[in-house]
């Protein structure tokens, strides 16, 4: 809901989530430098920081693929619904796992008494025009600033400052840091270090990310239109009851088309608050909750419930031949549009 | 298309930087680097009195 401001609207959920986010992120690093220290004992400070640069820059990558793969997986399967909630705090601790990361490169450089040499490294021009040799680090300081800016971003003041449209857009370049990321590990401790696990778990985390946007996808066009231009969904008992199927208009906008019982309606899967998306949210006390944030709309005509006042595109729905089907075109926001099938 | 030519340019960046990799350094041979070490040093010091 959107009446009245709170820095932080916490709640046991969260809490339980950045619960375990701490102690998953604890438990990688502290094993990564446990086994690491084991398998080679570092001889000095220098060795020391350089197993926490890769601890934390390894995890920091794990981290980022991570949350690149909740969206689509959502998508494919509600079962990962509960990982997208909170998922901004996960893109923040991110940021600063990758902090400590990139603090810890500048400490090594510092304990060997080497500064002028990461000076050397980051404004040397002729290397700029390689691709083996490439300056990596400023790769990675690329990377590293596009997840300041997100996380930096991350809180509903800026979501209302830069419009939703352009928030979103502004955080849709979290796929262009991921891949000059790939690139920085590809041309960094690659290119230095020749065992093999690590191109192939590189690869692995890229095709990851790449097939699961391509699955969610392509998923989304197996979308029939009838001859008079109305979406087919299909039986009413396809939608799960106080869920939704997302199908998609043939201008590329998404619509949810919820059932709650018999009453079905469709509405934009776009949420009013920060374009959450709507249709991989639920009902919930008969109000269709946004999965991010908990926003709520009536089905029947996608008005907040009173005391708010946000109001939703709605589309017209219609029973045909034991098939729902959804107009494409879309109403005026509030509009009434569900019906009532045979239960 | 914009997200699909990203996800082909890192694809590509990947196989270039894994293709080209620089074969490992060969550790340098200690006699060749104590000899050259030597030669040097030798070099910097006063011819011995005869």
């Amino acid at each position: 809901m959107s009446v009245g401001f709170k820095a932080v609207q916490w709640n046991r959920q969260k809490i339980v989530y950045d619960a375990i986010l701490l102690a998953g992120v604890a438990l990688f690093i502290g094993t990564y430098m446990t086994v690491g220290a084991l398998r080679k004992p570092p001889a000095d400070m220098p060795a020391w920081i350089d197993l926490r640069i890769n601890a934390f820059g390894t995890c920091a990558f794990v981290m980022l693929t991570i949350i690149l793969m909740i969206g689509p997986l959502a998508r494919l399967s509600p079962r990962f619904l509960p990982l997208l909630y909170n998922r901004r705090h996960f893109g923040v601790l991110t940021f600063l796992v990758a902090l400590v990361h990139a603090w810890s490169v500048v400490d090594w450089f510092s304990a060997v008494g080497a500064m002028g040499d990461l000076l050397t490294e980051m404004t040397n021009n002729a290397k700029y025009m390689q691709f083996i040799g490439f300056p990596m680090k400023a790769l990675g300081l690329f990377g590293l600033t596009v997840m300041f800016l997100l996380a930096a971003t991350s809180h509903d003041f800026w979501l209302a400052f830069l419009t939703p449209r352009v928030w979103k857009a502004l955080h849709m370049a979290l796929y262009v840091a991921y891949g000059v990321l790939v690139m920085h590990v590809a041309l960094g401790v690659m290119q230095e270090d020749r065992r093999v696990f690590i191109p192939i778990l590189l690869g692995c985390a890229f095709a990851a990310v790449t097939l699961l946007h391509i699955a969610a996808a392509w998923r989304e066009r197996e979308t029939r239109v009838t001859s008079r231009g109305w979406i087919v969904v299909g039986p009413p008992e396809s939608i799960p009851d106080k869920r939704a199927r997302i199908v998609v208009a043939p201008d590329g906008e998404r619509i949810a088309v919820f059932r709650d019982g018999v009453q079905i309606g469709a509405l934009t899967n776009l949420c009013a608050h920060q374009n959450g998306p709507l249709g991989e949210g639920r009902i919930i006390d008969g109000c269709v909750t946004c999965p991010w944030h908990g926003y709520q709309y009536r089905l029947e005509d996608g008005c907040a419930p009173p005391p708010f006042t946000e109001r939703l595109v709605t589309y017209r729905v219609r029973l045909a031949r034991g098939v729902i089907e959804v107009d494409p075109a879309p109403l005026p926001p509030g509009t009434k549009a569900a019906i009532a099938v045979p239960a | 298309m914009l997200w699909p030519a990203l996800a082909v340019i890192v694809a590509i960046g990947i196989t270039m930087a894994l293709v080209w990799r620089p074969p490992p350094k060969q550790p340098e041979a200690p006699a060749a680097a104590s000899s050259a070490s030597k030669t040097r040093v030798d070099a910097l010091m006063p011819e011995p009195a005869k």
